[in-house]
């Protein structure tokens, strides 16, 4: 799917990272753009529980209430390792929901961002 | 020049400030106003609510009779707000209130506040301050007044709707609500104004003024829209938009004369106290404490703050773009599902 919009922070999507189609992910940071090309900071969630050097992670299941929020249908982990740049006009972006404010700072605390 | 000499206004002691209260007053508004666009009327309308629901029968039945119409005269944004938030009083228990105030704040988000808030606060110059309603200090009295009776009446609407122990908590946190901005704005206005007539301060930089101001223009959603804030200044624009949200159902209900059963009306109030008081220990730890139960709240160097958290943003934007320019993009493969 191509998005047409500019994608903004806090934007929950799914898009091809890591080899794995459909991941889903969260929009952390949009820097300046580079030659032209919008760059997407994102956060990536994975299905895989932690191991035990995996030790900072934000969880979500469908308790938790932005579990619908974030258009998750799986128990998620954000892992404070698993970041990637894309690209905004990445075909593979969907956009699928919006983090809400209390835990997008979560998030920044994770991701050290300020640091 | 501002005359110099110890100046007074109701619960306020000022050292080398204005002597005039009125011309106070008129200088914190002036600030508030730079923000909240239209404060005075804003002010009036406060005035007037209290007088309503607090002090005044014959006003509070005059609503009674005519809600709609009441309503109707209210400033559309105020209206608009109201709305989102009426669906709190539907709540059936903590746990539905909670998830209804986080659907009432995304809400909140599109209300069009153009009629109240101005875009953003600038980095000021004196001539951009605005034109200074004439009457502010009489307005202020007037409140001030109001929120005393309204505390001691036991017949008024406000106790009619929820309870007397919550209607004066109610008045309370409002009360300390506004002199939290009387007199933080006031000070910092005063604060930044000495060390520019005193060459201490050139006008246009980022003083402590600016960033309480910036402090306080954040929401919720200033993350989501990119700025680049310390994450302090976030959290606490949601528990300020929370207690807002809390305190325009509390006004619906007034409005409306529907009573609010008392585990609900005591917690939209916590709500509210909990937005004044963090609101007041920010103001306090710039120094400026609004009462003096906050006078003990840690001091925090909030320019240094602000200036910090703008130079870490800059930094990941570059260690970003380096990345990229480097061709570190690639995604990272990885074992996980």
């Amino acid at each position: 799917m191509t998005t047409t919009k500019s994608l903004s922070v806090g934007d929950a999507l799914r898009a091809y990272l890591g080899t794995k189609l459909n991941r889903p992910a969260l929009v952390l940071r949009r820097p300046p753009p580079v030659k032209g090309v919008q760059w997407l900071f994102v956060a990536m969630g994975t299905r895989t529980p932690p191991q035990n050097h995996e030790t900072r992670f934000i969880f979500l299941d469908s308790s938790h209430r932005a579990f619908r929020n974030l258009g998750l249908t799986a128990p998620t982990w954000f892992k404070d390792k698993k970041t990637a740049l894309i690209r905004e006009n990445d075909d593979s972006i969907a956009v699928v929901g919006e983090c809400p404010p209390d835990l997008l700072i979560e998030f920044f605390k994770l991701y050290g961002i300020p640091h | 020049m501002y005359p110099r000499g110890r100046g007074r206004l109701p619960g306020i002691t000022l050292r080398g400030a204005p002597s005039a209260s009125y011309r106070c007053t008129v200088s914190v508004l002036s600030i508030a106003s730079r923000f909240y666009g239209k404060v005075a009327s804003a002010g009036s309308l406060l005035s007037e609510m209290v007088a309503a629901w607090g002090g005044s029968a014959s006003k509070s039945a005059a609503n009674l009779q005519a809600p709609e119409k009441a309503l109707a005269e209210l400033p559309s944004w105020l209206r608009a707000a109201m709305d989102a938030s009426a669906p709190l009083l539907q709540s059936r228990d903590l746990g539905d209130l909670e998830g209804r105030l986080a659907e009432v704040l995304s809400s909140l988000r599109h209300v069009s506040w153009s009629e109240l808030l101005t875009e953003k606060p600038e980095r000021r110059s004196q001539s951009t301050l605005p034109a200074i309603p004439t009457d502010l200090q009489a307005q202020l009295a007037e409140l001030q007044k109001h929120f005393h009776t309204a505390m001691s009446d036991e017949s008024s609407e406000a106790t009619h709707v929820l309870g007397l122990s919550q209607s004066r908590a109610l008045w309370k946190a409002l009360m300390l609500g506004v002199w939290i901005v009387v007199k933080g704005f006031l000070l910092s206005y005063l604060e930044y104004k000495l060390a520019v007539e005193r060459g201490k301060q050139e006008e246009d930089d980022f003083s402590k003024m600016d960033a309480i101001m910036e402090f306080m223009a954040v929401s919720p959603w200033s993350l989501h829209e990119g700025e680049s804030i310390p994450l302090a200044a976030a959290e606490s624009a949601i528990v300020r938009w929370e207690g807002f949200a809390a305190l325009l159902a509390v006004l619906t209900a007034l409005f409306r004369g529907h009573k609010v059963e008392p585990w609900l009306s005591w917690t939209l109030l916590r709500k509210v106290e909990d937005a004044v008081n963090d609101t007041a220990k920010f103001f306090a730890s710039n120094g400026y404490p609004p009462t003096p139960e906050f006078a003990n709240v840690a001091r925090i160097d909030w320019v240094q703050r602000w200036q910090d958290a703008e130079a870490q943003y800059d930094d990941l934007d570059a260690k970003l773009v380096e990345a990229i320019q480097a061709g570190r993009v690639g995604i990272p493969d990885d074992d996980d599902d």
